[in-house]
């Protein structure tokens, strides 16, 4: 291959296929770009940074929503993303918590002006981070997005450089962040290193191939860790019980604010990323679409010598690959099983005596986490029996990401306006607001309502099609313990309503109000309008998700 | 049909302004609606009588098999009048007891939010559309207990029937789900057909306890009975309504309407027919040693339904039958008597049955519909209620061969009687007593509910034939199923001499002989007290403030706020998952020790381990910082050694970085203190072995190589070849991806840039300040 041919090609790929399918990142990049050239202009004294970033970001979100979705996955950038609905569908909706986030933003007014422009291009950072990992197709890909996404998180945690608990907590973060990265990146090369490949279809037929031969069982156990240490990554993002330690003490230390970006953004891109990894992994895909650079030869072990030469024709082999991956998602449906059981019990549990309301909500952060993390156990073991039911699950998983995005967006927004209004964050402050601003108090309510899953609400509709198909997969055992921390969760979510309605109001404080027509009200209620919307007519969403899901597990 | 369910909810949103308009006539304005709803309803009593049933549908999450679907028939139509006939008096009736309440309007939008759920519940035929009315008549439930929220029992109260209805409901939620699973179909009409499948499903059991949970926590069956007196806080209509007549019953509709599909097991039987019995005793023991009015009617309302549950799990044609007769009387008789005890409660203020005495003088009105609602209860015939005990007892002299059902039957009967005459006659009669306020007739809108609801009591055991064939058939059908058609209900005040005639008259004259015996009763309750002290009550909050200890400690224990305590639980967590794959699958290398290990080899790793411990060990940061640097250094020599030169050229080079950044950093902090024990030295000491053991493990794990061949084979083929380079790296940086390594450069140039810029302008910032 000529320099002119290796030219001609890469521009033929780029410009043809990966750059049209990843316009609206690099519309974000240029918002990133817009972002600092408007600071030095504006000096940081009017709004500039704020109409940049809406205009950046709605632009983003338009592009995103106007392309179409490929008939077929399609790998871009010679392979390292892979441009599908699924991608699509999570890039739409990161996208739109972004832009919503950014309203919220602008009504709570922080960041000031002053901030402003750091604290976007940060969130734009993380974002664009989330936008890869949600379309990865490499693990080289899967670590950097993590990266990408975590390492502006810590710097948003203390951007409030005045505050010492916000260092504290930024410096926490940072410290787990980085400890969990190298886990992760431990796994990731040894994972990589055994199967000579980081990209993920080729990896998944040299699994079963290594798993199906003579030679399979030796390298269990280096597979299982590898396995395990990459689960240490996710787990860290996901904050999955026992790597969630620094959710609690971020959420408190970090404004609202970002709080909110942590608990959703980072948490449905992780989430998606979680399902690439795990389902492709776990699942050899019937065609691949762009041949493997190196060629498939592999050793049986170092005393047979030399390896055999032995290309595998890929299509024949899909079934019995297929059946010789069983172990794999076997044992990464069981690992996050595991993990699902037990942060779900353990973020609604030490939900309980919280009097915080960000420590609340990042405990109920965990429990969601840990209900999301069922559904994906489901879908693993159903993508070998039934992938039809698997992709139904992730669609499920889907719908889910999207109400958990309105539900908590509707908490932190809450949170964040009544601090404005009582100066304080504790749950004690709240008493009795019911008095004075009713239809701010009904909005909040609709929030826990749907949070803790009670019918006719969205989240209702969000639990009861993962609790569905995780018992459709067979885990009997997760979905009672799914219901029965529904049961725990109802006395926290539902104490922040009592506290609000029926508790006498406190003396001598100052008597706050928010009206439902000012702009605050008008967010929150919009918010609870929808979350009860999607509660009745949760069709159009759900449709949306299993198109999204369509493409997976080709 | 779909109209008729959500006008409700319409009506409930519109409601709460009504009272702007004008204070009086609100109640009345209100009970159109449910008015409107009995006659709707009243007017398929015709087609549904003569075996139609109706049913619409929509689409609401059809991939899920999730449907919005109602499904009208007898037993669902029996709940319907009941729902909104007795609305429409509670209504009237709330207008008066609560006329002039500030949140009058709150009060009845909640109201008709409640009676549309609940005609949701009764009518749903899609079980997902069931469960989420059901869940919506717990939380209006909630909001009605709590309605006078200034009160910390009516708070409480609330908030306890919440929590354990609310939690029945997602265990009834997980139930049906299963049960969807195991019958192929999400429609309770269609459920009844596929009863073979379920009852021989595999989950039988599990699917049984969880729909059982839910109805007995919402029906407050023993043990969960406790929330039902507690939830007496609520104002008078809400007890008349929820929570004797409606809400309470719809854990004994869900199980009328599952019977088709799940009845005629020995574990139904067992468990509904004893879960039930034992209600009905300990509902009747409780309703005895009562004294406050409302709180006597709710323990002999957890009776009834313990009766009406045991009715069900019999299972008989007869027992089907007679639960049905049993509900309307019941759900006649006691909503009149709640409404009578809230009129009393109003005009006197007072509750007490030993403190009230003679108002008939006072509230002759108010006596009559009591009168008239007591005998009902007591089963005098010609009453409803006579009929509904009568079939009761045949029901149970039917059972056979479990003869312990009888005489319970007949005790709660007596109880029955004795409850009655605390309700309807001690209050109104005899000797007049002082009470809190002067009594006086109540107001129009305060009789006119229990009267005609008693009314029809009376009407509908007179007319008995009618109210057989028309309603209680047609729902006594639905709860059989295919078992039917055998059995014509025939009602009929008199059936000639029969065993149950003979045992009722016997539950009267026992009733009485209760009655006359109370004091005795309560001596003897006082001395029981202790041992009751640890009911089920006292259990939820052992529980519930167990649970919330338990969340703290936990939370104590981990959420300590230290970042060693933290990392302390993650490596325990890594170590203790990836230990049980590694313990067994490692086998040491057989080389590990042995006469080939060279002394240089064995020295360096001496030198790592004595610099490992120093680091441990040292006192000042600035000795481990150094001692550290000793290991990293000690590494990079391992490395030449096993010949990876540029690796170890690495590892120096960020070592040295790595030393003097700490040493830049740590030189301004104090020296060590010693803060911790020595039990916790020990302790981090053994995890920290432990840790790195299975690191170690780890790297033994991992002796076997790539099972494929990566990349390298293809650059050492190539790189002389195509680049004519022998050093395998730089070729890579330069050649192979030299496009790489000039983006690299590009970005540390930028980078340095902004250092540069960083640096300059500290300066002048300092400049500005000062």
């Amino acid at each position: 291959m000529t320099f002119y041919e290796l030219v001609q090609n890469s521009l033929r790929d780029s410009l043809g296929t990966s750059i049209p399918a990843f316009a609206p990142e690099l519309l974000l990049c240029a918002t990133i770009v817009m972002l600092l050239l408007g600071r030095m202009f504006s000096g940081g004294r009017s709004n500039l940074a704020y109409v940049i970033m809406m205009v950046g970001c709605l632009a983003a979100f338009v592009v995103a929503w106007r392309t179409d979705a490929p008939e077929k996955p399609v790998e871009i950038f010679t392979g390292m993303l892979v441009h599908d609905s699924f991608a699509l569908f999570m890039r739409r909706l990161l996208l739109l918590f972004v832009i919503l986030f950014t309203s919220f933003t602008r009504l709570s007014g922080t960041p000031d002006r002053q901030t402003a422009t750091e604290f976007y291009t940060l969130i734009l950072g993380a974002t664009l981070g989330m936008c890869l990992m949600v379309s990865a197709n490499h693990m080289l890909i899967v670590f950097l997005g993590i990266e990408m996404a975590s390492v502006p998180s810590y710097a948003l945690v203390g951007v409030i450089k005045e505050r010492r608990v916000s260092a504290e907590a930024a410096l926490k973060f940072a410290v787990f962040g980085g400890g969990a990265a190298g886990v992760m990146l431990y796994g990731i090369s040894l994972l990589v290193g055994t199967l000579g490949t980081a990209h993920l279809p080729t990896m998944s037929v040299r699994l079963a191939e290594l798993l199906g031969s003579s030679a399979g069982s030796e390298y269990h156990p280096i597979l299982v860790l590898a396995g395990l240490m990459i689960m240490v990554g996710f787990a860290f993002k996901l904050s999955a019980v026992p790597f969630h330690f620094w959710t609690p003490d971020v959420f408190e230390g970090a404004t609202a604010e970002v709080a909110a970006f942590l608990s959703i953004a980072s948490k449905a891109a992780a989430l998606a990323l979680l399902l690439r990894v795990t389902l492709g992994l776990g699942h050899v895909p019937s065609t691949l679409d762009t041949p493997t650079t190196v060629p498939v030869r592999y050793a049986v072990s170092e005393d047979a010598g030399t390896a055999t030469a032995e290309s595998a024709s890929v299509s024949g082999l899909v079934t019995d690959s297929n059946a010789a991956l069983l172990p794999a998602r076997q044992y990464s449906a069981w690992l996050i099983a595991l993990f699902a059981a037990v942060t779900c019990t353990f973020g609604n549990l030490a939900a309980y005596g919280q009097d915080n309301m960000k420590r609340l909500l990042a405990y109920s952060t965990i429990a969601h986490a840990g209900y999301m993390l069922m559904p994906v156990a489901a879908a693993i073991l159903l993508a070998g029996t039934d992938p039809e039911a698997s992709r139904f699950t992730v669609a499920a998983i889907g719908f889910y990401i999207a109400v958990y995005l309105f539900m908590n967006l509707g908490a932190f927004a809450l949170v964040a306006f009544l601090r404005n209004e009582l100066g304080s964050e504790q749950l004690p402050d709240y008493a009795g607001l019911a008095r004075r601003s009713p239809g701010f108090v009904i909005c909040a309510a609709v929030v826990m309502f749907s949070l803790v899953g009670l019918p006719p609400l969205a989240g209702f509709a969000a639990k009861f099609a993962i609790f569905a198909q995780t018992y459709e997969a067979g885990l009997l055992s997760l979905v009672v313990i799914g219901v029965l921390n529904t049961l725990f969760s109802l006395f926290y979510y539902l104490r922040v309503v009592k506290t609000m309605v029926l508790d006498p109001e406190p003396e001598g404080r100052p008597a706050p109000t928010i009206r439902i027509w000012s702009n605050a009200g008008f967010y929150c209620a919009l918010i609870a309008v929808l979350l009860v919307a999607l509660g009745v007519f949760w069709n159009p969403l759900f449709a949306e998700a299993q198109f999204a899901a369509s493409m997976l597990l080709p | 049909m779909t109209f008729a369910v959500l006008s409700g909810f319409l009506a409930a949103v519109v409601v709460p302004f009504l009272p702007r308009f004008g204070r009086y006539g609100t109640g009345r304005t209100v009970a159109l609606v449910p008015a409107a709803l009995t006659a709707y309803f009243g007017s398929y009593i015709q087609p549904v009588g003569a075996g139609e049933t109706f049913r619409t549908s929509y689409a609401w999450a059809p991939a899920l098999r999730v449907e919005f679907s109602l499904h009208l028939d007898g037993l669902g139509l029996l709940f319907a009048l009941l729902v909104s006939g007795i609305g429409a008096l509670v209504a009237i009736y709330a207008g008066g007891y609560l006329s002039g309440h500030r949140h009058l309007g709150r009060f009845y939008g909640f109201l008709l939010f409640f009676m549309a759920s609940m005609l949701g519940v009764v009518l749903a035929d899609n079980m997902l559309t069931l469960f989420v009315f059901w869940e919506l008549t717990s939380l209006t439930s909630y909001l009605l207990i709590g309605f006078d929220h200034e009160r910390e029992e009516s708070r409480k109260a609330a908030w306890q029937a919440l929590l354990v209805t609310g939690g029945g409901g997602l265990a009834l939620l997980a139930g049906l789900l299963m049960l969807g699973e195991a019958a192929g179909t999400m429609e309770l009409s269609e459920l009844a057909s596929r009863g073979g499948d379920v009852r021989s499903h595999a989950l039988y059991l599990p699917i049984l306890l969880l729909i059982l949970l839910g109805a007995f926590t919402k029906s407050a069956q023993f043990p969960f009975h406790f929330w039902l007196p507690s939830a007496m806080e609520a104002p008078a209509p809400v007890s008349a309504y929820l929570h004797s007549a409606t809400m309470v019953k719809a854990g004994v509709y869900l199980l009328a309407r599952l019977s088709p599909a799940m009845a005629g097991t020995d574990a139904w039987w067992y468990l509904v027919t004893l879960g039930g019995t034992a209600t009905m005793v300990c509902g009747a023991y409780l309703a005895l040693c009562g004294t406050d009015l409302k709180r006597i009617l709710a323990y002999s309302t957890v009776s009834a339904l313990g009766v009406l549950v045991m009715l069900l799990g019999m299972g008989s044609v007869l027992a089907a039958q007679a639960a049905m007769v049993f509900l309307l009387a019941h759900a006649l008789y006691k909503g009149a008597l709640f409404m009578v005890a809230g009129a009393v409660d109003h005009e006197t203020g007072s509750r007490d049955v030993d403190r009230l005495g003679g108002l008939w003088r006072a509230m002759p009105v108010t006596a009559a519909a009591a009168v008239l609602a007591a005998l009902s209860m007591a089963g005098i015939a010609p009453f409803f209620g006579f009929l509904g005990k009568e079939m009761l007892l045949e029901a149970s002299l039917e059972s056979g061969g479990r003869w312990f059902l009888l005489p319970v039957v007949v005790l709660a009967g007596a109880v029955f009687v004795a409850v009655a005459c605390m309700a309807g006659f001690r209050v109104f009669f005899g000797s007049s007593l002082p009470t809190p306020k002067q009594p006086h007739e109540a107001p129009l809108s305060l009789w006119l509910g229990p009267l005609l609801a008693s009314a029809v009591g009376l009407a509908l055991g007179l007319f008995a034939s009618y109210a057989a064939a028309w309603i209680v058939s047609p729902a006594a059908t639905a709860i059989l199923g295919e078992r039917t058609g055998h059995q014509p209900l025939k009602l009929a005040l008199w059936h000639g001499l029969t065993p149950a005639l003979a045992l009722s008259g016997g539950s009267i004259l026992l009733g009485l002989l209760v009655y006359a015996n109370r004091g005795r009763i309560l001596q003897m309750n006082r001395r029981l007290e202790v041992l009751l002290r640890h009911g089920p009550a006292w259990w939820y909050d052992l529980a519930l403030g167990g649970l919330n200890r338990f969340a703290l400690a936990q939370t104590r224990l981990l959420q300590t706020g230290y970042l060693r305590h933290y990392l302390l639980v993650i490596f325990a967590a890594t170590v203790g998952l990836s230990g049980y794959v590694l313990i067994g699958s490692v086998e040491l290398p057989a080389r590990l020790l042995g006469p080939e290990i060279r002394f240089h080899e064995a020295a360096l790793a001496g030198l790592l381990l004595l610099a490992a411990l120093a680091a441990v060990r040292s006192s000042t940061r600035l000795a481990a910082v150094a001692a550290l640097g000793v290991v990293g250094y000690g590494v990079a020599l391992v490395f030449i050694l096993y010949g990876a030169p540029d690796l170890a050229m690495t590892q120096f080079a960020i070592e040295t970085l790595t030393v003097i950044l700490l040493v830049l950093v740590l030189y301004r902090l104090p020296r060590y203190a010693v803060l911790s024990s020595r039990w916790v030295r020990i302790r981090d000491a053994a995890f920290a072995l432990v840790t790195g053991a299975t690191v170690t493990a780890l790297v033994l794990a991992a002796v076997h190589g790539p099972a494929y061949e990566s990349v390298s084979r293809y650059y050492a083929e190539r790189s002389f070849a195509e680049a004519h380079g022998r050093n395998i790296v730089n070729v890579i940086l330069v050649d192979f991806r030299a496009l790489d390594t000039l983006g690299e450069i590009t970005v540390l140039a930028v980078a340095a840039v902004g250092v540069h810029a960083l640096l300059k302008l500290r300066p002048k910032n300092r400049e500005d300040a000062a």
